[in-house]
């Protein structure tokens, strides 16, 4: 894939506006008739309009209305997934779906709607009250009864885009990303292009597959015929399923589908989308009062969304138009321009089969061949290297290995969401603000850019300031980490054996890693970063009390002489436990390691609260990050921000800004709301955050630094199914800090999520006196 | 942990013949979908690699398999201790298989009690369910195969 295109004027037989799942789709096609295609994308990765934010059903097409090319071409691509998905290598789920009537009026509906399924010919049964209980207790109380349409599907959106343009690309189709069309012109004997970077390019035909912006690009060449309009859906994430299996929706009303409940693929649930019809294309904001809209609805098909917290908010815009149908025909400015238009809110669904009839318009004037199998699956499936190396993504443990595979993908781009979108490194609970830093740096070197070359999503939503002081901009020729403030040795070591194992060497850990070796146990500690410190690395050390200060020095002191054990940079991935011992395994870029202890202290503390978890109305633009996000860029030598507004009362808060204006960037401190609210009430800007609203009045900022309230790090119980997989919720630990499994333990932050960490220490040292008192007066090894 | 699966199918094949498979490295590693190697261990265990698409991505996992509490012809658990290769984390599955003479074959009734840890559990149950799915519907498929060939009947 090549960004920006070369100044002269390309020919190619057929050009493909628009890399949604649409526009890939007819590249595929294109491809499998041998044609030769080109596919221009404005953005700066696939998928990145609507194809990105959607409820990713594969729709069978049960209730579409009856006559319409949508009901049409939803029936054809039922036909073609089962073969297509397998060859194109895309995770999907034949998961079913149930439409719940919750009244008898209802019910009478859903028979109506199983006629029209039946008439359609997709498989639907009418399920009874006691057979939902049974086979899907998480739905409602109050329904009387469903239609089970045991073929609805879900499906990664962005997977099957990408995997389109793969497949295509082996198949030799070309794509160019940042290749905007800003002029259009369609004669007898070809359609030519201009791009915004001044490339020709001269195709014997074109298709408008460019989504919201599909009537505008068949105006450029003169065709006024549609008029598509932007009908937004805003979204929730839940990691926490409440064990729902399947798509719950309502009967449908007058602007879709209404609210659903959707399984996610990769795991937890999707919420919505609203429906709201507006005129603004850009316009993917996200509000208080849709996020309310959607859990009361959403609670009434599954009473458990009560107990959900979700992780992220997003929203969507579905092109409708003018016809309220697909429009899938040649331009009124000539036949060798093919509209792919109107594609409202099937487009994934429908694909193959808009693919297929896009291209049927086009092949009888051009005397193109028809379709032969040929997708090479094997670029969707790649094989991992054998080694994991160092954990990238904390949340989701995802390490090197699987970056990497990513990075090296055919599509690949410099872009944050791009990478997230391609291996999930930023999905999880802290949406990317513990490994954003990293990840730009890994983006950056594999493609030999800038770290300021690397962006969030869209053009222009930059992630690290480019102009600045001569410091920042000397420091952003290295992409590597800023000495630590305490170098330690690395250990060369891979199987440890210790009394007590301590994962997270914050000031919890530390606490307790001091007063276990004061206590005669042999003890280790691991970290994901290279020196200890925790959270409080991220202030300047004058904001730590003396006691922080003594104890990091002699722990540094202990770890150099080998009293305590000191695993750096590295990510305990397991915990199992085994003929009464603790066995840890931990990776980290050198080697996967092993700890066998027989007690293990979880002082792995917690990462800051994101957007995402709270409510902050307006735009989803680059620029809004936590204080862990902020640490690491200045670690680097970067500057996340010019001008940044920091929210927060603390000394977290209060050294964070310290160290931003020490980089030079201007930033004001706000406090946070003391009734937990949020002390932001809006953002606006887009790509890059413009302005933040404090109290009504608004700000000009390009950086809003949250540091104001702590999530706790309960990753590593999930898999011994003692933590909670909503955020926020701290370890489960009883009076002494013991979890219900014997001899593990967690203290500091992971129970406690204080934001600036005032009683981590202590809580390490008085754990620390559980642990002795828990295991006699004698150290268990010599 | 989570139960993955709690099913019952009907299998081609002898239930004496299926028993066997069980025991011998060599047929083992023919059935087994995805197996590159398997041998046999001295404490009567098999040690191999898998490779298994999970739709979207190549696993390739050192796996020792387990034959626990044998029963024979009727009853055994398999278990599976895997560590994905490139990935964080490792899984068991604990697989109680009951076999029992069928019309035209064995039918065979199986559970399997999945736990993951590291980046395979946050890939989420449903994903790996239907992986497993696919993975056994295969196993038979291979099953009725090897031990239908001439030299085995």
């Amino acid at each position: 894939m090549v960004e920006g295109g070369a100044r002269d004027v390309e020919r190619v037989e057929a050009v493909v506006i628009g890399g949604g799942v649409v526009g890939c789709a007819v590249l595929l096609e294109l491809a499998l008739r041998g044609v030769e295609a080109l596919l221009v994308e404005a953005e700066n990765d696939l998928g990145e309009g609507t194809s990105k934010a959607n409820s990713a059903i594969l729709h069978t097409g049960f209730d579409a209305k009856p006559g319409t090319i949508e009901a049409r071409l939803l029936r054809r691509s039922a036909e073609r997934w089962p073969g297509l998905l397998e060859d194109l290598g895309v995770p999907s789920l034949a998961c079913g779906a149930l439409m719940l009537a919750r009244s008898a009026a209802e019910a009478t509906g859903l028979a109506e709607v199983a006629a029209l399924a039946r008439a359609h010919g997709v498989r639907v049964e009418l399920v009874d009250g006691p057979w939902l209980r049974d086979a899907a207790p998480y739905v409602t109380p109050a329904a009387v009864g469903a239609l089970h349409i045991p073929d609805e599907g879900i499906v990664d959106p962005f997977w099957l885009t990408r995997a389109y343009a793969e497949a295509a690309i082996g198949l030799g189709a070309r794509v160019r990303t940042r290749a905007r069309v800003t002029g259009l012109a369609v004669d007898a004997d070809a359609v030519r292009l201009a791009l915004a970077d001044g490339a020709t390019i001269v195709a014997g035909h074109a298709f408008d597959a460019a989504g919201l912006r599909a009537d505008e690009v068949a105006a450029l060449a003169g065709d006024t015929s549609i008029s598509i309009t932007p009908r937004k859906g805003e979204f929730l994430v839940s990691e926490r399923t409440a064990g729902v299996d399947r798509i719950v929706l309502p009967i449908p009303g007058p602007l879709g589908k209404g609210m659903l409940v959707t399984p996610i693929v990769f795991g937890g649930v999707l919420l919505g989308p609203t429906a709201v019809d507006g005129t603004d294309k850009t316009d993917r904001s996200t509000s208080a009062a849709g996020r309310a809209q959607i859990l009361e609805s959403c609670r009434a098909l599954v009473p458990a969304v009560d107990e959900m917290i979700p992780i992220r908010s997003f929203a969507g815009l579905r092109p409708v138009s003018s016809t309220g149908d697909y429009v899938i025909r040649p331009s009124a400015a000539g036949d060798r321009l093919t509209l792919v238009a109107g594609i409202r809110s099937t487009g994934i669904s429908a694909s193959p089969g808009i693919a297929e009839a896009a291209v049927d318009v086009a092949a009888g004037p051009r005397r193109w061949g028809v379709r032969r199998p040929g997708i090479r699956p094997s670029a969707a499936a790649p094989d991992l290297a054998a080694q994991t190396g160092a954990i990238v993504c904390p949340c989701r443990s995802i390490g090197e290995a699987e970056v990497a595979a990513a990075l090296a993908s055919p599509t690949s781009v410099a872009t944050t969401d791009a990478l997230k979108r391609r291996c999930g490194v930023g999905f999880g609970d802290c949406q990317g603000n513990q490994c954003g830093v990293d990840a730009i740096g890994r983006i950056a070197a594999a493609r030999g850019l800038r770290p300021e070359a690397v962006e969030k999503g869209a053009v222009g939503s930059w992630l690290v300031a480019a102009e600045g002081s001569d410091v920042a901009l000397a420091a952003l020729d290295g992409i590597a980490p800023a000495p630590p403030a305490h170098p330690l040795p690395v250990a060369d070591r891979t199987d440890w054996s210790v009394d007590v194992l301590i994962i997270g060497g914050g000031m919890s850990g530390i606490g307790a890693a001091l007063a276990l070796a004061d206590g005669g146990r042999t003890v280790a500690v691991v970290d994901r970063r290279s020196s200890p410190g925790g959270a409080l690395r991220t202030i300047d050390p004058d904001a730590w009390t003396a006691a922080e200060r003594s104890a990091v020095d002699r722990f540094a002191a202990a770890a150099r002489d080998g009293r305590i054990g000191w695993i750096a940079s590295s990510t305990v991935v397991a915990l199992d436990r085994d003929d009464g011992q603790w066995r840890a395994e931990i990776a980290s870029a050198r080697a996967v390691s092993t700890a066998i202890a027989r007690d293990v202290v979880l002082a792995s503390g917690g990462y800051v609260m994101p957007r995402e978890h709270s409510v902050v109305d307006g735009p989803r633009p680059s620029g809004v990050m936590t204080a862990d996000f902020v640490a690491d860029a200045l670690d680097r030598g970067w500057r996340p921000a010019r001008r940044a507004v920091v929210v927060g009362s603390g000394r977290l808060a209060i050294g964070v800004r310290r160290r931003l204006e020490a980089a030079g960037i201007d930033a004001e401190l706000v406090g946070a709301d003391p009734a937990g609210g949020s002390a932001v009430s809006a953002i606006r800007g887009q790509p890059r955050l413009e302005a933040v609203a404090i109290d009504a009045e608004w700000r000009p900022a390009d950086g809003l630094v949250l540091a104001d309230r702590l999530q706790p790090a309960t990753f590593l119980l999930r898999g011994l199914a003692l933590g909670d997989e909503r955020p926020g919720i701290p370890a489960p630990v009883d009076a002494t800090g013991a979890l219900a499994l014997p001899g593990l333990w967690a203290a500091g932050t992971c129970v406690t999520p204080d934001i600036d960490h005032t009683t981590s220490l202590a809580a390490g040292t008085a754990i620390a006196g559980h642990v002795l008192a828990a295991t006699g007066a004698q150290p268990a090894r010599a | 942990m989570s139960v993955l699966a709690d099913e019952t199918v009907v299998v081609r094949a002898p239930r004496s013949r299926i028993w066997d498979v069980f025991g011998d490295a060599g047929l083992l590693a023919r059935v087994l979908p995805g197996c590159e190697t398997l041998s046999a261990t001295a404490d009567g265990a098999f040690r191999g690699v898998l490779a298994t698409r999970l739709q979207f991505l190549t696993l390739r996992a050192d796996v020792t398999a387990t034959i626990a509490d044998p029963r024979p012809p009727e009853a055994l658990r398999l278990e599976l201790d895997g560590k994905p290769r490139g990935l964080a984390g490792a899984f068991r599955a604990v697989i109680p298989i009951e076999l029992a003479e069928a019309d035209g074959g064995t039918r065979i009734h199986y559970t399997v009690e999945l736990t993951t840890s590291g980046r395979l559990a946050t890939f989420g149950a449903p994903i790996l369910r239907d992986s497993f799915r696919k993975q056994v519907a295969a196993l038979i498929a291979n099953l009725e195969r090897v031990l239908g060939e001439p030299d085995l009947a």
